[in-house]
């Protein structure tokens, strides 16, 4: 009986959370638009969904390697750019044991302050912004994090999941 | 016979085999990936892993052993870089303030190199990787034994940096636009950390 309801109120639940996502990402490109200069919205740090590629070796060989992958769109009044961005992340490096909590972190801080940075620099191509916000947040990231790598896709089967 | 550094002519026409020519990665990107050169470049990685793989693995085993399983690290990763990637920290490296000697091995071409990363972090964070392509005091001697063994594993033979910042403007990588990649960013990678 309950899993009934469960199913009943998940039904109701799921166009309810399709329009939250849908006016949220209006809202976002909205307030975007209407002020070019100040970067509105941040990408929360669960959008970044790590999975391991590479296993952490035997207890003499550190390492590992783990990777996301977003479609991030950035916009302003001057236009919108999307971009396939792939963030990899060591598993351990020589300061720590990166947990998926801290790297999902230190990526949205990487990627919020990575998109300030393109959006002030003023009008320019989608490829150029593209460019441009993955080496910044490869630049930032692998200070937070050593041995971090931001690119594009360059991975198969990781499934990327879409910010706003 | 003894293993030379091939000429800059060489290593041009090397590089064009392996990124397509006149395509900017973030402009055509389906068109650069699906590209006969791209292809060739996945397929000199794994080449190079079926092939001297084992080799590597003996090299990094050998470090573990002299300078223990938590000093050395593999960051070899096919799908970003075209090199063997793995880094030798100093005894020396403390919390906060590490010295590591990092070799790279080209899948391209039988060449290597060696430099040196200071990784430090303040109070206010983490500072930028200071990377000195000369030698240092602090890894000279292991710097000296990557040379060796990487000349004895892996059948190749160092080169010097300065050979490597040749432009070569019609090739686009990640982090390198048309105009900007060298001959280091394409035989080794276009992140020197």
């Amino acid at each position: 009986m309950g899993s009934r309801w469960q199913a009943i109120a998940m039904k109701k639940r799921a166009p309810a959370t399709r329009i939250r996502i849908r006016l949220r990402a209006i809202a976002c490109i909205f307030a975007l638009v209407a002020c070019p200069s100040e970067v509105i919205g941040s990408i929360p740090p669960s959008q970044f969904h790590f999975k391991n590629v590479v296993k952490p070796g035997h207890a003499s060989e550190p390492g590992g390697w783990k990777a996301a992958q977003v479609i991030i769109t950035l916009g302003d009044r001057y236009g919108v750019a999307t971009c396939k961005i792939e963030v990899g992340v060591p598993e351990r490096n020589k300061e720590d044991i990166i947990g998926d909590q801290l790297a999902q972190q230190a990526a949205a801080g990487a990627a919020d302050e990575a998109a300030r940075i393109v959006l002030g620099r003023g009008p320019n191509l989608s490829a150029v912004r593209c460019r441009q916000f993955i080496d910044e947040m490869d630049g930032l990231l692998s200070r937070a994090i050593l041995g971090a790598k931001v690119s594009s896709f360059t991975i198969a089967g990781l499934q990327p999941t879409t910010w706003p | 016979m003894a293993l030379t550094v091939p000429s800059t002519e060489e290593l041009l026409r090397t590089v064009r085999r392996y990124y397509p020519a006149g395509l900017d990665l973030y402009e055509h990107e389906e068109e650069y990936r699906n590209s006969s050169e791209t292809r060739a470049l996945k397929e000199a990685r794994q080449r190079a892993f079926d092939e001297r793989g084992q080799a590597w693995l003996e090299l990094k085993q050998g470090f573990i052993d002299r300078y223990g399983k938590d000093q050395v690290f593999d960051w070899t990763h096919f799908g970003l870089d075209a090199c063997f990637h793995f880094r030798v920290y100093t005894p020396s490296s403390t919390r906060g303030n590490n010295v590591a000697a990092v070799l790279f091995v080209s899948v391209l071409v039988p060449i290597h190199i060696m430099f040196t990363v200071f990784e430090r972090r303040v109070e206010s964070g983490p500072l930028p990787a200071g990377v000195f392509m000369g030698l240092k005091p602090e890894t000279e001697a292991i710097t000296h034994e990557l040379d060796r063994e990487a000349g004895q594993r892996m059948q190749s033979v160092r080169i010097d940096w300065q050979l490597l910042q040749v432009a070569v403007p019609e090739i686009s990588t990640n982090h390198r636009a048309l105009g900007k990649a060298t001959l280091a960013d394409l035989l080794f990678t276009d992140t020197w950390r």
